[in-house]
C-alpha cells in the first residue's frame, strides 16, 4: 500500500451558529494535540433550532480531552450581549483557561476606560429605562430597544471574563499603538505572532467611544420622578384638552396627527442615542489577526470606521491585513462593519470568509450588496444561518456549526 | 364706543414693549441679564397668537396645555410686558414670541421684504414646552419650532442647580438659532439636504451667527461686557458664547461649541459634523466683525487716553463705554444685516461656505461699492484665515470674489416700469404693518413647465399688467437655458422669486427681482441616497430688466462649456462620495431596512436629524 501524502497541516475554525452574535473556537496545531482559542460567545437572537446554552455546552465538550474542558485563550472583543452573553453560563467556572484577552477599554485599573464604561452602561440603562416606559411601541423601535439591551452590562458575564474560569488565567488589555500595530507573542499559543491592529488610544478614537450625543442624554434621564420630569409648571398650571377647547382662544386643539409627529420627534432622539451607543460600543472592539505559519486569521469583532481607517491608512497594519488567510467578517454583515475600500482594495482573493448572522426584524443585516462582493473575491465564503449554502471546502456543515480549514 | 375714542382717537403705537431674559435664566439677576425689547405691534390673539408666529403652549409628555397668555392685557401692557420669571409658563411664552419676532424682523429689514412662514394658511406655531428632552428644533412638516425641557445634569450641573429644570424656550440664542433655521429653509428648502458636507453646516452655523448678532442689540449686556473688558470684545463672556445655560446644564461644562478666540480651528475636510463645521463659519464671520469694531475705536481709544491708545489701569469713563457700546452695537447690526443679505445672491442648491462669502461680498458690493467701514475687506481676510476658499476663484481680492456678470448675450427681461413700481407700493406699505387688511405681498408658489396644471396663476399676489409672472419667468429660462446654465433637456421650476428694494448707504434706491430655478434629475438618484441630482441658477436683474448675475450649480450636460462640464461632473461625484462618507460614520445605516437605506438621504433632511447637542 503506498503511502499516503502528508495531510496539509491547517487551522481548523468553528464557526457555531448563535444566531444574530458571534462564537468562533480556533483550533492551532501544536506538537501534542492543539491550542484552542475562543473568540466571543454571545448573541442577542438564537436561531429557531438552538439556545445558547445549547452552544456553550457544544463548546465546553469540543474542547474536552480526558474529562478536561481547557481553552487556552478566551477573546472577549467588546462587551456586548452578542458577544459575551455565553460567559454568563455557570459551566465556565470548570472550564481551564490560561488567558484572557480582552480591549484595553475593559482594563479595571485604567481611568480613561473606567469613564468610558461608566458613561456606556449609563447611557445603556437609561436607554433601557426609556423604552421600557414607553406603551405600546411598534415593532421597529421594539427592535431598537433590543439594540439598547445589547449594551447594557451583563455583570455575570463580565465577571467570568474578569474573574471566572479555573486555573487562574492571566488577564491581558490589549491596544494597538497610535501608528502602527502592536506584535506580541504568548506562552499559551506557541508559533503565533499576534497583531493587535485596534482598538488604539488615539484622541478621535477615544472620542468615538464616548458619543457626545449621549451626554446631554445621560443628564435628562437620570431624573428621579417620572411625573415630575414631565410636567415642569405642577398642577396649578394645568389646562386639559377639555378646558382648553371651550377657552374661546382663537386656534384650535393640536390635532391628533400633530401630536403623534411630535411624540415621534421625541422617540427619535432615543432612537438617535441607541445606535450612537450601539456603535460607541462596537468601535472598542479588539481587531488582532493571528499568524501561524501561513496562516493569517483577521479577527475584526465589530470594529468600526474610526478603526478601520486607522488601518487601511497605516503601511504596516495594512500589509498585515493584505496577507490575511481567513477573515471574520464585523458585525453580523452590517454596512457600517467592514468598508467598501477594504473589499475593494485590501482583501485577499481567495480569503476564507465568515459572516456569523441572522436576519432580524427589517434591519439590511447581513447587508447583500457586501455579501455580494465577498463572494466575488472568494469562493471560501460561510454564512452562520445558511450552513446549506456553504461550499463543500467547509468540512463541517450543520444547522449548530460550521468549520473551514486555514492552511497553516 | 365711548364719544372720546371716536373723536379724539390716539394712534395705535408701533411698536409694543416686551421683556426678556436677555441670554437665559442662568445669568441670573445679573446686570442686563433682563431686557427690554419692542416688536411689531400686531394685533395678537391670546397666544400669542399674531399674524406670522402663533404660540402654542402643549406640553407632549402628558398631553396637557397651558394657559396662553394675553399680552393686551392692560395690566401687562402698563408693566410694558410680563416680568422675568421661570416660574410662569406665561412669561416663557412672550419670550418665545418676543425673541421669535425680533429675529423675523432683522430678516425683514435685511431683505427688504416681510418674510411669511406660513403654511397652508397657519403661520409658524412655537411649542415652547413641546416634550422632555434636552433638544429643540424645528420641523418642517409641523411648520413649527419644538422646544423642549429637561433637568441639569446632577452631578456635572455647571452653573446650574444640580438636578434644577432647564427650559430651552427661555434661552434666547436656542430661540434666534430654530427661528433662524424656520426663515432659512422658507428662503432655500433646498438647503437641508445634504448634498456636500457644508449644507447642514451653514444651516447651522448661519443660525448662530444671528443669535449671536442678536446679543449685540441689547444695549445693557453690551455696555456691562465693554465695561469689564475695558473696550474690547474679549472672548469667554455671555456675549460671545452660545447657549450658557444649555451647555452647562447637560453637563459639558462650557457653553454650546464656540470656535471664536480659538484661532486654531481652521476649515478642512476632516471637521464633519455640521455644528462643528458650521462654528468654524460663525468664528471667521465674528472675527470680520472684531477687525471692524477694533478699527472703527481707534480713535476713542486714542481720544481717552491722550493719544497712546492704551487706556490707563482702572475702570474705564462711563462716556466711554457708552461711545464703544453704541459701536458695538451698531457694527454688529452691520455684520448681521450684510450676512442675511447675503441670501438674495446664493445659488439655490447645494450651497458651500465659499458660495456665502462671494454671495456677501456681491451683495454688499452692489450696494455699496465704496465699503466705507471696510467691512467686506475685514471679511475677506477672516474667512482667508480660516481657510474658507471659495471654489474657482483666482484670488481672493475683492473683484475675484464678485459673481461673474451674467453673459452679455442674455436678453433683457421684459416688464413694464410701472408694475415694478406697484410691487414696491405693496412692498412698502405691508411693511409698515397696519390692521386694516393691506394686500401682501407673498411668496408665489412654484411652478415648472411641466406642471403648469397644478399652478394656480391667480395665486401669485403681483397682479396687474406688465408685471413678471412665473409663465414668463418660465419662458424666459426656457429661451436663455444655455446661457443661465439650464439644461433644456430637463423640466425647469420657478422656485421663487420676488422684488428686492434696498437703500444704500448713498440714498440711491436699489431695486432687484431674484428669481431661483431648480432642476432635478433622477436617474442618478440611487447614487445620492435617494435624493435626485439637483442643479439650479439664481437669477438677478436691475429694475431695466437686464440679467446682472446668474449665479448656477449647473446639472451636467451638454450645453456647458467644457470648464462648466467639469466642475459640474465633480460637483455630482463629490456628492455621491459625500453620502458614502456620511455612511460610513452614521451609526443608524446598519438597523435600516433595504428601503430605508435607498432613501437615508431624505430622512437626514431634517432638523430633528440636527440636534442641539450634537
Amino acid at each position: 500500500m503506498p503511502a499516503r501524502k502528508p495531510k496539509k497541516p491547517a487551522i481548523t475554525v468553528r464557526m457555531y451558529n448563535v444566531g444574530f452574535g458571534d462564537a468562533f473556537l480556533i483550533e492551532i496545531p501544536a506538537e501534542e494535540g492543539v491550542r484552542r482559542v475562543l473568540v466571543d460567545c454571545g448573541t442577542i437572537g438564537s436561531p429557531p433550532s438552538h439556545a445558547l446554552k445549547d452552544v456553550v455546552g457544544r463548546i465546553i465538550e469540543d474542547c474536552t480531552t480526558d474529562g478536561e474542558a481547557c481553552i487556552d485563550v478566551v477573546v472577549a472583543t467588546h462587551r456586548h450581549r452578542d458577544h459575551v452573553q455565553g460567559f454568563a453560563d455557570p459551566r465556565w467556572s470548570a472550564v481551564a483557561v490560561s488567558e484572557v484577552w480582552m480591549p484595553w477599554t475593559e482594563n479595571p485599573r485604567d481611568p480613561a476606560a473606567a469613564e468610558i464604561r461608566r458613561v456606556q452602561s449609563g447611557l445603556a440603562a437609561a436607554l433601557e429605562r426609556s423604552f421600557a416606559s414607553r406603551a405600546g411601541l411598534d415593532a421597529r423601535s421594539e427592535a431598537f430597544g433590543a439594540i439598547a439591551l445589547n449594551a447594557l452590562t451583563n455583570e455575570a458575564a463580565m465577571n467570568t471574563l474578569h474573574r471566572g474560569f479555573t486555573g487562574k488565567p492571566k488577564r491581558s488589555f490589549l491596544s494597538s499603538p497610535d501608528e502602527g500595530v502592536q506584535t506580541i507573542t504568548s506562552e499559551a499559543l506557541p508559533g503565533v505572532t499576534l497583531h493587535v491592529l485596534g482598538p488604539s488610544k488615539d484622541r478621535d478614537i477615544i472620542r468615538d467611544m464616548n458619543p457626545p450625543k449621549g451626554r446631554s442624554y445621560l443628564t435628562q434621564a437620570s431624573s428621579p420622578d417620572e411625573s415630575e420630569r414631565n410636567d415642569p409648571f405642577g398642577d396649578e398650571w394645568a389646562l386639559e384638552a377639555d378646558q382648553y377647547a371651550t377657552g374661546g382662544w382663537r386656534f384650535p386643539l393640536v390635532s391628533a396627527e400633530d401630536i403623534a409627529l411630535i411624540r415621534a420627534q421625541n422617540m427619535s432622539t432615543d432612537l438617535a442615542v441607541t445606535v450612537a451607543l450601539d456603535a460607541a460600543v462596537n468601535g472598542t472592539s479588539l481587531v488582532l489577526a493571528l499568524e501561524f505559519g501561513e496562516a493569517c486569521l483577521l479577527l475584526a469583532g465589530d470594529a468600526q470606521w474610526g478603526t478601520w481607517h486607522r488601518v487601511m491608512n497605516d503601511q504596516v497594519a495594512a500589509d498585515i491585513v493584505k496577507r490575511a488567510t481567513f477573515f471574520k467578517v464585523g458585525h453580523h454583515g452590517s454596512h457600517n462593519a467592514t468598508p467598501k475600500e477594504f473589499v475593494e482594495q485590501l482583501f485577499p482573493r481567495e480569503c476564507c470568509t465568515m459572516v456569523s448572522t441572522r436576519k432580524m426584524g427589517n434591519w439590511d443585516i447581513p447587508r447583500p450588496p457586501l455579501v455580494e462582493a465577498l463572494k466575488a473575491r472568494t469562493s471560501l465564503f460561510a454564512q452562520s444561518d445558511r450552513p446549506q449554502d456553504a461550499p463543500s471546502a467547509f468540512p463541517v456543515r450543520e444547522k449548530m456549526m460550521i468549520e473551514a480549514k486555514v492552511p497553516c | 364706543m365711548k364719544i372720546e375714542e371716536t373723536l379724539f382717537p390716539v394712534d395705535r403705537p408701533k411698536r409694543r414693549p416686551l421683556k426678556i431674559f436677555a441670554s437665559d435664566p442662568m445669568a441670573g439677576r445679573t446686570v442686563g441679564n433682563r431686557a427690554r425689547v419692542e416688536v411689531e405691534n400686531e394685533r395678537l390673539d391670546p397666544g400669542p397668537a399674531g399674524e406670522r408666529v402663533q404660540v402654542v403652549d402643549y406640553n407632549s409628555a402628558i398631553d396637557r396645555y397651558y394657559p396662553p397668555v394675553n399680552l393686551d392685557d392692560p395690566n401687562i401692557l402698563m408693566a410694558g410686558g410680563m416680568d422675568p420669571t421661570e416660574s410662569d409658563p406665561r412669561f416663557h411664552q412672550q419670550m418665545v414670541y418676543a425673541v421669535a419676532m425680533r429675529t423675523l424682523e432683522n430678516f425683514d429689514r435685511a431683505l427688504g421684504r416681510r418674510i411669511y412662514l406660513t403654511k397652508k394658511g397657519v403661520p409658524l406655531r412655537l411649542f415652547p414646552h413641546a416634550f422632555h428632552g434636552a433638544n429643540a428644533f424645528y420641523d418642517s412638516r409641523l411648520n413649527a419650532i419644538l422646544f423642549g425641557f429637561f433637568r441639569a445634569n446632577p452631578e456635572n450641573p455647571g452653573k446650574n442647580l444640580p438636578g434644577q429644570m432647564v427650559f430651552t424656550c427661555l434661552s434666547h440664542d436656542v430661540i434666534a438659532h430654530e427661528m433662524t433655521h424656520a426663515i432659512v429653509h422658507r428662503l432655500r428648502p433646498r438647503f437641508l439636504e445634504p448634498s456636500n458636507r457644508d449644507v447642514l453646516a451653514f444651516h447651522e452655523g448661519f443660525s448662530d451667527i444671528v443669535a449671536l448678532f442678536q446679543h449685540f442689540s441689547f444695549p445693557e449686556i453690551v455696555r456691562d461686557h465693554i465695561g469689564k473688558g475695558r473696550g474690547s470684545l474679549a472672548v469667554d463672556d455671555r456675549l460671545t458664547q452660545l447657549a450658557m445655560q444649555f451647555g452647562h446644564a447637560t453637563g459639558m461644562g462650557a457653553a454650546l461649541r464656540s470656535a471664536i478666540g480659538n484661532t486654531d480651528r481652521i476649515l478642512s475636510d476632516s471637521v464633519e459634523e455640521p455644528h462643528d463645521r458650521g462654528s468654524i463659519l460663525v468664528a471667521a464671520v465674528f472675527d470680520g466683525f472684531r477687525t471692524v469694531f477694533e478699527r472703527r475705536t481707534r480713535d476713542l481709544l486714542r481720544l481717552a487716553s491722550g493719544g497712546t491708545g492704551n487706556l490707563p489701569d482702572g475702570d474705564i469713563h462711563p462716556d466711554l463705554v457708552n461711545r464703544l457700546s453704541q459701536e458695538a452695537s451698531r457694527i454688529a447690526q452691520q455684520a448681521l444685516i450684510m450676512c442675511i443679505r447675503a441670501f438674495d445672491y446664493l445659488p439655490p442648491v447645494d450651497v458651500s461656505f465659499g458660495d456665502f462669502l462671494r454671495a456677501m461680498v456681491t451683495a454688499d458690493f452692489e450696494l455699496a461699492p465704496e465699503d466705507e467701514m471696510g467691512m467686506r475687506g475685514a471679511m475677506i481676510e477672516a474667512f482667508r484665515l480660516r481657510h474658507i476658499f471659495p471654489e474657482g476663484v483666482t484670488s481672493l481680492a475683492e473683484e475675484s470674489l464678485l459673481w461673474e456678470p451674467a453673459p452679455r448675450e442674455l436678453p433683457r427681461m421684459e416688464w413694464e416700469p410701472s408694475a415694478m413700481l406697484a410691487m414696491i407700493t405693496e412692498a412698502a406699505t405691508s411693511v409698515s404693518e397696519d390692521a386694516r387688511g393691506f394686500r401682501r405681498w407673498r411668496d408665489p408658489a412654484t411652478y415648472s413647465g411641466k406642471l403648469s396644471a397644478q399652478y394656480d396663476i391667480q395665486s401669485t399676489a403681483i397682479e396687474g399688467g406688465g408685471a413678471p409672472t412665473p409663465v414668463e419667468l418660465h419662458g424666459y429660462a426656457m429661451k436663455c437655458a444655455d446661457l443661465l446654465g439650464l439644461d433644456s433637456q430637463l423640466p425647469i421650476q420657478v422656485a421663487g422669486f420676488h422684488p428686492v428694494f434696498r437703500v444704500a448707504p448713498s440714498g440711491r434706491l436699489a431695486i432687484e427681482l431674484v428669481v431661483q430655478f431648480i432642476q432635478q434629475e433622477q436617474a442618478s438618484r440611487e447614487n445620492f441616497g435617494g435624493l435626485p441630482a439637483r442643479g439650479g441658477t439664481t437669477l438677478v436683474a436691475g429694475f431695466d430688466g437686464s440679467v446682472r448675475y446668474a449665479i448656477a450649480k449647473p446639472l451636467p450636460h451638454f450645453g456647458l462649456a467644457p470648464e462648466l462640464l467639469d466642475r459640474a461632473t465633480k460637483r455630482l461625484e463629490r456628492q455621491a462620495e459625500f453620502v458614502g462618507a456620511t455612511d460610513r460614520k452614521d451609526p443608524m445605516v446598519p438597523y435600516m431596512s433595504a428601503d430605508e437605506f435607498a432613501t437615508r438621504s431624505f430622512d437626514r433632511s431634517r432638523f430633528s436629524a440636527l440636534h442641539l447637542d450634537s
